[in-house]
């Protein structure tokens, strides 16, 4: 469905005297309902181009469109209105509000979109099910694993139903195991409700989940190759 | 040489009626000795008038030079017997009410007389104004074929007046047509005013004379004169404390 | 309670020593400012009670000119009566006629002009202290005729004592002569020079006799239990001289025109105090809220990057320093009601005050005004100063941009 379209993305950050290149001259078209790994070593400029598409940063040269949104040339009240209603973010560390239980992380989202409570709190409930958090809706952040933590914030994302999922090392803090069922969790809404996710990572096991690859080096895109994705539950 | 006498007499009086060579304290005293008199008696009333009210009394008085003066109350009956009795600044009053004689204090000598708009001290008729005032000639024009001259007196520095200065009007018949009374801060208070002059023992004397203050015309006390003898012979008690209070008319 | 409510609230209890340090901050100051502000204006109440009570009443009923030219003739006729209908009218006894005629007092040695009050002996003491502090002798009672009681430095001045005769002198109200012989029954002593040196009351009914005042008097005065009587009091007295159009219903500010003007000048002076007080609070708000938006810079980023706005994160620091005050204001107002509650009921005095409300015949100790101006002006007051003193931190706010902000430690 949602298409991501970059063309010619540039972006420079400067520090003190030193000029640094997070990307340069990036193409990139991703199909939606696909699921793709951004990988590459650290400072390769992964994490510049999901907050280039995610409209968090904006690029010095280039355009990007998600879907019906032409994001370079959106305002910064039209950047938020887009984040907010079409795009689901999971961040490295978990960026869940300490003091509001699981539930309320969700439902405080919704709110801000301006969701009606009764539905809120039922659509809230219905999501955490879907990561398979039931049972702990009322728990806080800092009673919770890695792990359960990272689901929340998963549930945070989609609560909206975005048709687009950026995620930046979902799995930097998680084990083996967590991270596994992380990943199961990212395809089984891929393949169920066909949201589009691009993940940022230099996880070798993370890449093997995707069905397609691309591989950055000092902000340029050097590999983009499809593969067989080879999730636990295949 | 007897004519030559004549003539310079003659010539000297005509100047002095017309006032050329008199000056402002010699006009003010002829006004005073004029009004006073050596001695003198008169039946007066007194009407107080007010805007919703009016009050009429009738009283002898009696003056003897410059500092000596009784008021008795004839009429309404009421208050008849009631008198005041001004001698040397000083003024005392008698109410048979009460039978007794007070002694009005100088801090009082300001105080309206009886509701009237004069206060005791015009009634006291007290000449002060000739040593405690410094006189200046202001000015003067004619009237009814008369000569009217125009006084300005200030009182002395250390003199304990109420007024800044009083303005006189003064015939050259030594008729006084107006007096006004000015505060401190140069504003006018009140005025006397002559309204009606008719000869009575031979003199020409202000028979009507009407107080009103200044902005409230509407309020004002007139004294008219009925009948006045001057340079009468008074008996020599008249001006003492227990005729005050034990009256043989 | 939505959920931003619920996020405000718990986001203040995560420094929780912080936050109690600031609130407590804010109940302490209003605590003081409700004290100082129902003490000042229970001073008023007690400052205009005092001035009201020694002589001219809340209200009087007098001749529509009296006030200004005090002229004898500027009168109210049948006086007592409508004193007495006053009385019935408002439930009080605390009414009383008065006359006042300038008059010469004389004593063997000497004479005083004197403004002379007759008053009606039964009935004054209800609307003025002076009876009270009759200091030789008493005050005037029922059946007295050519008694007087006068000021004591006026008996002084007079050289007279305890049964000396007083003469008067003065006109009546029909410009008659007017003349009397009192007697001195009492001499009172009210500390005021002002007032010892010129007060001198006869009875009423002997007064009228001597003014030739037939039953007519120059004020009826009433004193009421408190000021806020003093409207329905004044419309229920105009109630009952309403067919007479000269006559007319002065409450005390038109009595007593400089009472009020000293008030708001003291007024103003308390400001100073009470300013220093807010402002202090609200930099112990700016600097509490400044340190808490500041080290929630990373979690405010995230909340930006999943698409809220700035303005939504300013509201939100608004909420939270609106419950922080809340919180303050809440706690104040009810511990500043429960002490200046307890001081209203239990009054309050400053040493030596005691003794100078005997002396003046007036109340020792003084009541703080519990109202509702005195226990929310303050602290409603610094609610404002807290939540302007937001408004810099969440300012701030507009500044962040959600990659940086996520970036930051
Ligand atoms: N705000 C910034 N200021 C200065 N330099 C920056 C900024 N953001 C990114 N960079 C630099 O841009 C380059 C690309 O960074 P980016 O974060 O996109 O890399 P990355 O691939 O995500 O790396 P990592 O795997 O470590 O997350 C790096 O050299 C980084 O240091
Ligand atoms: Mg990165």
């Amino acid at each position: 469905m949602s298409a991501i379209s970059c063309r010619n993305l540039c972006k420079t950050f400067r520090q003190g005297e030193e000029v640094i290149t997070g990307l340069d001259h990036v193409n990139l078209d991703i199909e939606g309902g696909s699921f793709v790994c951004l990988s590459g070593p650290s400072g390769s400029g992964k994490t510049t181009l999901l907050n280039a598409m995610g409209g968090l940063d904006t690029p010095d040269e280039g355009e990007i469109t998600v879907g019906e949104y032409r994001v370079d040339r959106l305002s910064k009240g039209e950047l938020a209105d887009m984040r907010l209603r079409s795009i689901g973010f999971v961040f490295q560390s978990y960026n869940l509000i300490p003091v509001l239980s699981a539930r309320e992380n969700v439902e405080f989202v919704m709110q801000v979109q301006g969701l009606p409570a009764p539905e809120r709190r039922s659509r809230a409930e219905q999501v955490l099910a879907e990561v398979g958090l039931s049972g702990l809706e009322e728990r806080l952040p800092g009673d919770m694993s890695g792990g359960q933590q990272q689901r929340v914030a998963v549930a945070r994302a989609i609560a909206n139903q975005p048709a687009l999922v950026l995620a930046d090392e979902p799995t930097a803090n998680l084990d083996t195991r967590t991270a596994a069922q992380l990943m199961d969790l990212f395809v089984a809404l891929n393949r169920e409700r066909g949201i589009t996710f691009v993940i940022a990572t230099h996880d070798v096991r993370v890449m093997g989940y995707a069905r397609r690859l691309v591989s950055m080096r000092d902000g340029l895109i050097v590999a983009d190759e499809q593969q067989e994705s080879h999730s636990m539950e295949v | 040489m007897y004519k030559f006498l004549v003539a310079c007499s003659v010539l000297m009086f005509s100047t002095a009626a017309v006032g050329q060579e008199l000056t402002a304290d010699e006009i003010i005293r002829k006004a005073m000795d004029h009004y006073r008199g050596q001695t003198s008696h008169a039946q007066m009333s007194m009407v107080i008038h007010r805007p919703d009210w009016q009050r009429e009394m009738g009283m002898k008085t009696w003056t003897e030079g410059d500092k000596r003066t009784l008021v008795r109350v004839t009429v309404p009956a009421k208050d008849a017997g009631n008198g005041t009795l001004s001698v040397d600044g000083n003024m005392w009053t008698y109410t048979p009410k009460i039978n007794r004689v007070v002694k009005v204090p100088s801090s009082m000598m300001s105080q309206n007389w009886m509701g009237s708009d004069f206060s005791n001290k015009d009634i006291s008729k007290d000449t002060d104004i000739i040593d405690q005032y410094d006189h200046e000639l202001v000015g003067n024009y004619q009237q009814d074929g008369h000569y009217v001259y125009v006084i300005q007196s200030v009182p002395h520095e250390e003199a304990a007046v109420v007024w800044g200065k009083e303005v006189l009007h003064i015939r050259d018949d030594w008729v006084m047509l107006e007096q006004q009374f000015w505060d401190q801060d140069d504003q006018l208070v009140k005025t006397l005013r002559t309204l009606e002059i008719r000869e009575m023992d031979g003199r020409e004397v202000a028979a009507v004379i009407r107080m009103s203050r200044e902005g409230v015309e509407e309020e004002w006390t007139e004294v008219r004169t009925a009948a006045i003898d001057f340079d009468v012979e008074l008996a020599e008690n008249l001006f003492t404390l227990s005729n005050l209070r034990n009256p043989r008319e | 309670m939505s959920v931003t409510w619920r996020l405000a609230w718990r986001n203040l209890w995560r420094h929780s020593r912080r936050t109690w340090l600031t609130v407590g901050a804010m109940v302490f100051c209003n605590v003081l400012l409700i004290f100082l502000i129902s003490l000042q204006l229970g001073s008023y109440q007690m400052m205009i009670d005092n001035s009201l009570a020694s002589f001219s009443g809340h209200a009087q009923v007098q001749h529509r000119d009296y006030l200004e030219e005090q002229r004898m003739r500027q009168s109210v006729p049948r006086a007592a009566a409508l004193a007495a209908s006053a009385r019935d009218a408002l439930g009080l006894e605390t009414t009383a006629a008065r006359g006042m005629a300038f008059a010469l007092v004389s004593s063997e040695q000497r004479s005083f002009g004197v403004l002379l009050q007759g008053v009606q002996p039964v009935y004054e003491p209800g609307v003025s202290t002076f009876p009270g502090l009759v200091r030789q002798g008493r005050y005037l009672a029922s059946g007295d005729g050519g008694h007087i009681v006068l000021g004591s430095v006026l008996a002084q001045n007079l050289k007279v004592g305890l049964g000396d005769e007083l003469t008067f002198l003065g006109s009546g109200r029909d410009g008659s002569f007017a003349a009397g012989v009192a007697t001195i029954v009492g001499i009172l002593d009210t500390g005021m020079d002002e007032i010892d040196r010129s007060v001198a009351q006869v009875p009423l009914a002997w007064f009228q006799d001597i003014f030739s005042m037939g039953d007519h008097a120059h004020s009826v005065v009433v004193r009421l239990p408190s000021l806020e009587q003093v409207p329905v009091a004044v419309a229920t007295l105009e109630g009952l001289v309403g067919g007479q159009d000269e006559l007319v219903v002065r409450d005390w500010d038109a009595l007593q025109p400089g009472l009020r003007q000293a008030i708001a000048s003291d007024m103003a002076s308390g400001w100073f105090t009470y300013v220093v007080l807010i402002v202090l609070v609200a930099f112990s708000v700016l600097n509490t809220q400044l340190m808490s938006v500041l080290e929630r810079t990373r979690e405010f980023g995230v909340m930006l990057a999943l698409g809220m706005r700035p303005a939504q994160l300013a509201r939100l620091v608004g909420m939270e320093t609106l419950l922080m005050s809340g919180l303050g204001m809440a706690l104040g107002v009810l511990l500043g009601a429960l002490l200046t509650w307890y001081l209203s009921v239990a009054g309050f005095a400053y040493p030596g005050m005691e003794e100078l409300g005997a002396k003046f015949n007036m109340p020792g100790r003084m009541y703080p005004e519990v109202s509702l101006l005195s226990l929310l002006w303050g602290p409603v007051v610094v609610l404002f100063g807290a939540m302007l003193a937001a408004i810099y931190p969440a300012l701030r706010l507009f500044r962040l941009a959600p990659v940086a902000a996520m970036r930051a430690v």
